[in-house]
C-alpha cells in the first residue's frame, strides 16, 4: 500500500484562541515496501503527520490516500479496517498497558478485530517471539510488572500481532538502553526485509536514519523541508545543521578525513563494516 | 477523534488586557459581590445594568464573545429546562396562550427571560474570571482571601496547593487520555458504538492506563517536591506578591457605583 499525501495541512484548535498551524501544505509520496524515515525537531510536525496515515487525525484541508482509501476533511470513509492494516506504535507505547496478563494485552488488537481465537493465540505467541519475549515465561505475567524495555517490547508485541502492511514507529526507542535500543531497531529491520512491509521510522536520531532508511524525510516548521535517501541528504550538511539536526557520526568522521585524504572517500557510506571495508581496499591499492 | 481539539471551555487565554491585569483578589471578590447583585436584581432597569457591565467587561477583556458563546453550550441544556419550567409552572399576570389543560401566563414568561439571563451573565461573568486569571493567581488569590480562616485551623496553603495541582494538571490529563485514547483505536478499539454497557466496558483499556499514569505523576510529583524541600505551607515566602493598582481601584469604584445604583434603583433612597 502506497501513502500519497497531497496538499496536506492541518490546524490545531480551529476557531479558538490556541488555533496553530501543524502541517503547512505538505506533498509526499511513501511508496510500498520502502523504510522511510522521518526527522526534524521537535515540534516539526512530524507525530502529527503521522496520525494522518492511519486516520487519527483528519486532514483541515488536502487528501491523505493510503491504499484504497482517501481521507479528507469532508470524507469520512470506515477506518476501522484501514487501522488493521496500518499498525502505530505511538512514543512510549508502554502507556497504553492495560491487561492482566501479558498474552491478553497482546491479545487485544486481533481480538478487536474477531479473529478467531485459535488465530489469536498464534498471532500472539508469533508477535512475542518476533520482539524477542519468551511466550512461556512471559504470557502469565502482569505487562505492569514488567521492565521499561520489557514493557516496551509487550507493546510492540501488541501491534504487531496485528500483522499490519505499514508499520508506523514514533521514536521506538526513546528512553531505552543503548544495547536494547539497537536490538529493537535490528529486529524491525530484519521483519522489514523479510515481511516486505512498508515502515516508517520517526527519529531524532542521525545514526538510525543514515543506517536504515531507503528515503529520508526532513520536517521543518510543518512542512516538508528536504527529502530523498541518505546520501542525498547527508550531503547537504551544512542545510542539516542549519535548522538544528545533526549528521551522523560517520558521515562526519568522513569529511573530516577527506580534508587529509585524496582523492576523498564516499559519503554514502554510513556503517563502520563498510567505511573499514573501504579503507582498507584503499590502504592496499595505495601500496606500491 | 482528537480531544486536543475541544479545547476545554475557561481556560486561561494568556493576555495583556484591563481585566488581565486586574489583581486575582478584587476579580474573586467583585464575581462574589456580582452573584449576590445577579440574586438581588428583579427589576429590568437592574437587568440592564448588569447586562451592559458584562459587555464591558467582555470588551475591556478583549475575548471573542463568539469563543465566550461557547462556553455556554454546556449548560445550553440546564437554561432549556429552566426556560420550560418556568413558562409553565409560574402563574400570575395576563393568560398570553391557553389551550386545554396548557395555559401560559404573563409571570412565567417574565420569569423564564430573567432566570435565563441570570444563569447566562453568571456563566460568562465566571468564565471570564477563568479565562484572564492564570490558575497560579487564581489559587494565589484564593489563598490570601481564606488567609482570616488559617487561624481557625483551616488548612489554607494545602488547600490552595491541592487546587492549583489539579488546575495545572487537567492539560496534562487530558493530553494523556487523547495519546492513550488514540493508541487503543489504533488497535482497534472502538469508543464510539455500541450501548451504555458495551461503552462502558470499552473504557476498560482507556481508563486503566490512565489511572496507572495519574498515579505513577502524583508520586513523581510529591517526590520531586519534596526534594526540593517542600514542607507545607508554614514559613513559605512568596515568588510573586499580589499587588494592588490603580486598575482594582477603578474596579473598586464601578462596583461602589454598581451598589449604589442598584440602590437606587431598589427605591431605598
Amino acid at each position: 500500500m502506497d501513502v500519497i499525501i497531497k496538499n496536506l495541512s492541518h490546524i490545531y484548535g480551529l476557531g479558538t484562541p490556541f488555533e496553530r498551524l501543524a502541517l503547512d501544505h505538505i506533498d509526499l509520496t511513501i511508496p510500498s515496501g520502502s523504510y522511510t524515515v522521518i526527522i526534524g525537531q521537535t515540534g516539526s510536525g512530524k507525530s502529527t503527520l503521522i496520525q494522518h496515515f492511519n486516520g487519527l487525525l483528519r486532514p483541515t484541508s488536502g487528501e491523505v490516500r493510503i491504499g484504497e482509501v482517501t481521507i479528507t476533511s469532508s470524507k469520512k470513509p470506515s477506518l476501522h479496517s484501514l487501522r488493521r492494516k496500518v499498525g502505530l506504535v505511538f512514543q512510549y507505547p508502554e502507556y497504553q498497558l492495560f491487561e492482566e496478563t501479558v498474552e491478553k494485552d497482546i491479545a487485544f488488537g486481533p481480538l478487536n478485530y474477531d479473529l478467531p481465537q485459535e488465530l489469536v493465540s498464534n498471532r500472539v505467541r508469533e508477535a512475542m517471539n518476533l520482539v524477542g519475549l519468551d511466550y512461556e515465561r512471559f504470557k502469565d505475567e502482569s505487562p505492569l510488572k514488567l521492565s521499561g524495555g520489557e514493557k516496551r517490547r509487550v507493546a510492540l508485541a501488541g501491534v504487531l500481532a496485528l500483522q499490519p502492511e505499514i508499520l508506523i514507529l514514533d521514536e521506538p526507542t526513546a528512553g531505552l538502553d543503548p544495547q536494547g535500543k539497537k536490538e529493537i531497531l535490528e529486529r524491525l529491520y530484519r521483519l522489514h526485509r523479510k515481511e516486505k512491509w512498508t515502515t516508517i521510522l520517526v527519529t531524532h536520531n542521525m545514526e538510525d536514519a543514515a543506517k536504515y532508511a531507503d528515503h529520508i524525510i526532513v520536517m521543518r516548521n510543518g512542512s516538508v523541508f528536504l527529502q530523498g535517501s541518505p546520501t542525498e541528504i547527508f550531503i547537504q550538511g551544512e542545510k542539516i545543521q542549519q535548522i538544528g539536526l545533526d549528521l551522523p557520526e560517520i558521515t562526519k568522521f568522513i569529511l573530516k578525513l577527506n580534508q587529509k585524504v585524496q582523492p576523498p572517500i564516499p559519503t554514502n557510506i554510513f556503517s563502520m563494516e563498510k567505511l573499514v571495508e573501504q579503507l582498507v581496499k584503499r590502504h592496499k591499492a595505495g601500496k606500491r | 477523534m482528537n480531544l486536543i481539539t475541544q479545547i476545554p471551555i475557561g481556560q486561561y487565554v494568556p493576555g495583556r488586557s484591563f481585566v488581565h491585569q486586574l489583581d486575582s483578589r478584587s476579580k474573586l471578590l467583585f464575581m462574589l459581590l456580582f452573584i449576590g447583585l445577579v440574586f438581588w436584581a428583579e427589576e429590568v432597569d437592574a437587568y440592564l445594568l448588569l447586562v451592559g457591565f458584562t459587555f464591558l467587561s467582555i470588551f475591556l477583556s478583549k475575548i471573542s464573545i463568539s469563543y465566550l458563546g461557547k462556553s455556554l453550550k454546556p449548560i445550553l441544556w440546564i437554561i432549556l429546562f429552566t426556560v420550560l419550567i418556568h413558562i409553565f409552572m409560574t402563574k400570575g399576570g395576563d393568560i398570553l396562550f391557553a389551550w386545554k389543560w396548557i395555559e401560559i401566563q404573563e409571570e412565567g414568561v417574565r420569569q423564564a427571560i430573567l432566570i435565563s439571563i441570570r444563569l447566562i451573565l453568571l456563566i460568562v461573568m465566571a468564565s471570564l474570571l477563568t479565562l484572564t486569571t492564570s490558575p497560579i493567581d487564581l489559587t494565589d488569590g484564593m489563598e490570601r482571601l481564606l488567609q482570616p480562616f488559617a487561624r481557625l485551623g483551616l488548612p489554607v496553603h494545602e488547600l490552595a496547593m491541592m487546587m492549583s495541582i489539579a488546575l495545572r494538571f487537567i492539560p496534562t490529563l487530558i493530553e494523556e487520555t487523547d495519546k492513550i485514547m488514540k493508541a487503543q483505536i489504533s488497535r482497534g478499539a472502538d469508543f464510539e458504538s455500541g450501548n451504555i454497557v458495551k461503552r462502558g466496558k470499552n473504557m476498560v483499556p482507556l481508563l486503566i492506563p490512565l489511572f496507572v499514569s495519574a498515579i505513577r505523576r502524583a508520586e513523581e510529583l510529591a517526590l520531586a517536591m519534596e526534594a526540593r524541600g517542600y514542607r507545607g505551607g508554614e514559613g513559605r515566602t512568596k515568588l510573586r506578591e499580589l499587588q494592588w493598582s490603580s486598575k482594582d481601584i477603578i474596579l473598586l469604584v464601578s462596583s461602589i457605583a454598581l451598589i449604589i445604583s442598584f440602590i437606587v434603583l431598589k427605591g431605598w433612597v
